[in-house]
């Protein structure tokens, strides 16, 4: 099957100022995202997460390497048919409305008439700006501004929506949820790939993550198996005797391994992703030609 | 971007290969436009280029204002201010016909004029020459104007009227007022033509005898042309009058009787002498 | 249940997506206030039409003075407005969708970026096309009703001069008087057509059709400016030396054919070669000193406008396109 998204030792170098400086945001990334899973591009800040967004939609050259949406080359405009984009921090025009936003957005995409107007309403309600959609979106919060972000990335019913940053800006409640979207999107068989810094609402949605860190990947794979740690054992018991606890220590210290906590354990998605990003201190100088 | 470095500069030279003969044919068609085609001198051409630049479009709204400061000097006998302010109105809008007439009209008459008759100036001599350095640029003012609009009679006929009041230039007049006959397309024609006609005609008679011929041939022409066919019983004023001038010329230039317009009565008809 | 959509094979340029882009774009710069500049213009034609007639010259035919500063007023104020709006308010549409970063949103949706650009290039033709048929309109209506009143008064000074002189010599034959009427009545028509005339609605509407065509290629060569441009700052010192440069150019052509300088026949010959030739649409002169214009060579100055914008267009679009955003 043709994957959603498909990335091959794409390389980002950006030129800054006049002198020939060069940053690398991205170095020989190589991803795939298949149909149908939601995929979580995790990093912390600069580590090239917003770069391979911009890059899979053709609104930047790759310095080397390839991406193709749905199997067309990301530069060509087929590529974006069935692709829906929120980029970080969105902002709109100011002197639209709510509802005008998402009919301009709709018209963009070849779509006019009632079929429209339908499909605005529709995404007003799912987004719950239906009570301010008469409003010009310069009155709008940074969270209603993501919502309203939100709706226009789904506003052609795309096979593929690229997020960046769903949550920021955007209440707990809010926050929550958009990760019901997500998980329903995905029940609705669409594929989507997050970005994030919100580790622990990648890891209720996402199938699969990777970790980028200064523009290389440092971990891939299923949420369940990066945060298995295959070493240690973790047994849940209920209403055990405080004596038997001892008993089992003894026990096991004489197979010849070792308790390293009783209470209740737990790896995190935070942890793994600190270790991950510890694992490559200190950071390299900018890349120089 | 590498395909740019090809693609640009091939835009640029095909629009230059086409732009060329465009803007030829343009200029065709609007031969005085900022003094393309004309004989300006360089640096005339380029301060009304520049003007044209800077205040783009309210260059004509700025000569106009200066137009009026010029008009309030006048009032106020400052001459050279007024002399000024048309310089630069001139170079503003060197296509206003207004302009030049007013302001030639000013220096060579006007401003003369107070010369001449200069309160502050008791010796004779040199309000005489006063009056002659504001004829003078008067005139160099209008000419230049007509150097700017080459086409316009009206020009043409007023520095024909100056030559003729001002410099008493019989000669100079009567080749401007020819000149004016032969781009006016409207109404004055008929006017302008005896006027030239006229002043011709006084130019080979008090300057330049020999154009005498010259003034046969005009007022043959224009006979011909103008006035011919017409019934001698319905001649007004202005026919006798020219009829009159062609029939002197023709006696005084011994045209051969079968050329003439107006051949001499046969003697074989008797005429009684008259008493 | 996941699925993979069928794609087409390309997606073809789209009318339709430019003139969406180009209503949002008008609707932005109509909220942008643009429009404040009609007001400043109204107020300026009505001024110019009470002040030029309070002013007088002592000339005979005073109504050419007169007709003559409404006109230049009228004319002057479209075409600086015309530029300023071109200039200032092309350069800062690219900026501004940069820097709100709406240009991320519209370009992810499946719009090439000729669509985009051309769009907001008809967005702004849209805006110059507005203002100057409004202020156009304001401007010829100060023209007929000053047309209207110095003819009116002319005719009515014949007419009455005339019947004055009938009346103060009462020994005139009644034929006598009446052809003397009647020819002052010719007469008094006469100067009204003459005055009808000069105010030159026709000449007006030459001259800002060109001028609307000028301002169109000048907001196209800011556009394409913009399109490489990093600072909005830029982009306008630029057009407006592009603006006056493009003026140049007949001085220019006559400078690189006499000049013996090399310096200054190299840049002589850049301008002559590669700006277009703005003053060929200033026409308002030419007509105004009688040299006729017909509709037929106002057509082939506006087809000189139309291939450049098209030139500057492509230019543009061949520099977006490779832009990275
Ligand atoms: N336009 C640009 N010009 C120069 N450098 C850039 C540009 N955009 C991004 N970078 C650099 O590229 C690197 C990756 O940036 P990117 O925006 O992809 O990071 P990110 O992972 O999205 O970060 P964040 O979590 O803060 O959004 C950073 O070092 C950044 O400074
Ligand atoms: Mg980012």
């Amino acid at each position: 099957m043709t994957p959603a998204i498909e990335i091959k030792g794409l390389t980002k170098r950006y030129r800054t100022g006049l002198r020939r400086e060069t940053v690398l945001a991205l170095d020989h990334l190589d991803l795939r995202v298949e149909p149908g899973e939601v995929y979580g591009l995790l990093g912390p800040n600069g580590s090239g997460k917003s770069t391979t967004l911009k890059l899979a939609l053709g609104l930047i050259r790759a310095t080397a390497g390839e991406a193709k949406i749905f199997g067309k080359p990301c530069a060509s405009v087929v590529s974006r048919l069935h692709v829906g984009f929120l980029p970080e921090n969105p902002y709109f025009y100011r002197f639209l409305t709510g509802a005008e936003t998402l009919m301009f957005y709709g018209r963009l995409c070849g779509m006019s008439g009632a079929p429209l107007s339908k499909r605005v309403d529709e995404l007003l309600q799912l987004v719950g700006l239906t009570n301010a959609a008469s409003r010009p979106l310069a009155g709008y919060s940074k969270g209603m501004l993501q919502r309203i972000g939100l709706a226009q990335a789904m506003v052609h019913d795309p096979q593929l929506l690229l997020l960046d940053e769903p949550t920021a800006g955007v209440d707990p409640i809010g926050s929550k949820e958009i990760r019901d979207l997500i998980i329903r999107l995905r029940a609705m068989g669409k594929t989507v790939l997050l970005c994030s810094h919100l580790l622990t609402q990648v890891q209720d949605v996402c199938d699969r993550i990777c970790i980028l860190n200064q523009g290389r990947k440092v971990r891939e794979g299923r949420v369940d198996d990066l945060l298995r740690d295959q070493k240690r054992l973790c047994i849940t018991v209920e209403s055990l005797p405080e004596a038997a606890r001892a008993q089992i220590a003894e026990w096991v210290e004489d197979w010849g391994a070792s308790v390293v906590s009783i209470e209740n354990p737990q790896t995190t998605l935070e942890s793994l992703f600190l270790d991950a990003v510890k694992a490559q201190q200190p950071p390299t100088p900018p890349n120089k030609p | 971007m590498k395909r740019n470095w090809v693609l640009i500069p091939l835009v640029l030279l095909a629009a230059a290969l086409v732009k060329m003969p465009f803007e030829a044919s343009m200029a065709a068609d609007r031969p005085h436009t900022a003094g393309v085609g004309l004989n300006l001198k360089t640096r005339e051409m380029i301060g009304q280029g520049m003007s044209l630049a800077l205040l783009g479009g309210f260059r004509a709204l700025v000569a106009d204002f200066l137009w009026i400061s010029a008009h309030a000097a006048w009032e106020q006998n400052r001459w050279f201010t007024m002399r000024q302010h048309f310089e630069v109105v001139t170079t503003l809008q060197p296509r206003a016909i207004l302009f030049w007439d007013m302001a030639s009209w000013h220096l060579a008459w006007n401003a003369s004029h107070a010369a001449l008759h200069d309160p502050n100036e008791p010796r004779l001599a040199v309000r005489l020459r006063d009056q002659r350095h504001w004829m003078r640029a008067g005139r160099e003012l209008l000419e230049r104007g007509i150097a700017n609009n080459p086409n316009n009679a009206f020009l043409h006929e007023k520095l024909a009227w100056m030559l003729h009041d001002k410099f008493q230039d019989l000669c100079g007049a009567a080749d401007a007022a020819l000149k004016a006959v032969q781009l006016c397309q409207d109404w004055r024609r008929g006017y302008l033509q005896r006027l030239a006609g006229y002043w011709l005609e006084d130019c080979a008679r008090n300057v330049a005898p020999s154009r005498l011929r010259e003034t046969y041939d005009y007022w043959r022409q224009l006979w011909l042309r103008e006035y011919a066919g017409k019934p001698r019983e319905h001649w007004d004023t202005i026919d006798r009058n020219v009829s009159r001038r062609i029939m002197k010329l023709e006696e005084e230039l011994s045209i051969p009787d079968l050329q003439r317009l107006f051949p001499k009565p046969q003697p074989s008809v008797s005429v009684p002498p008259r008493r | 249940m996941s699925t993979t959509p069928a794609l087409p094979d390309v997606v073809y340029f789209n009318l339709g997506r430019v003139w969406t882009m180009a209503l949002n774009t008008l609707i932005e710069m109509t909220r942008q206030k643009v429009f404040y500049f009609m007001i400043v213009f109204a107020l300026l034609m009505i001024g110019a039409a009470s002040f030029f007639s309070i002013f007088s010259f002592g000339e005979e035919a005073q109504y050419i003075t007169q007709l003559k500063f409404i006109k230049d007023t009228g004319l002057g104020a479209i075409s600086v407005f015309g530029a300023i709006i071109a200039v200032v308010a092309t350069a800062q549409l690219l900026p501004a969708e940069l820097e709100n970063r709406t240009i991320y949103t519209i370009l992810a949706k499946p719009v090439h970026r000729l669509e985009f650009l051309l769009g907001k290039f008809v967005g702004v033709a849209l805006l110059l096309a507005i203002s100057v048929t409004l202020m156009g309109s304001l401007f010829l209506g100060v023209v007929f009703i000053k047309d209207q009143n110095l003819s009116a008064a002319t005719y009515h000074e014949t007419i009455e001069a005339a019947e004055g002189a009938v009346a103060g010599s009462p020994d005139m034959k009644p034929e006598t008087k009446q052809k003397v009427l009647a020819e002052a009545r010719t007469r008094a028509e006469q100067g009204a057509a003459e005055i009808h005339k000069t105010a030159g609605y026709q000449d007006i509407v030459k001259a800002m059709t060109t001028t609307l065509f000028k301002l169109w290629l000048v907001a196209a060569m800011t556009l394409m400016l913009s399109s490489f441009a990093t600072s909005m700052v830029f982009t306008v010192v630029m057009s407006a030396m592009l603006y006056f440069s493009g003026h140049l150019v007949p001085v220019a052509q006559k400078f690189y054919a006499t000049s013996k300088a090399p310096l200054g026949q190299l840049m002589a010959g850049v301008v002559n070669w590669f700006l277009p030739n703005l003053a060929a649409f200033d026409v308002a002169d030419d007509l105004f000193a009688g040299d006729p214009l017909p509709w037929l060579k106002v057509l082939k100055i506006l087809s000189y406008g139309l291939f450049y914008l098209l030139v500057t267009l492509t230019l543009a679009h061949l520099i977006f396109r490779e832009r990275e955003i």
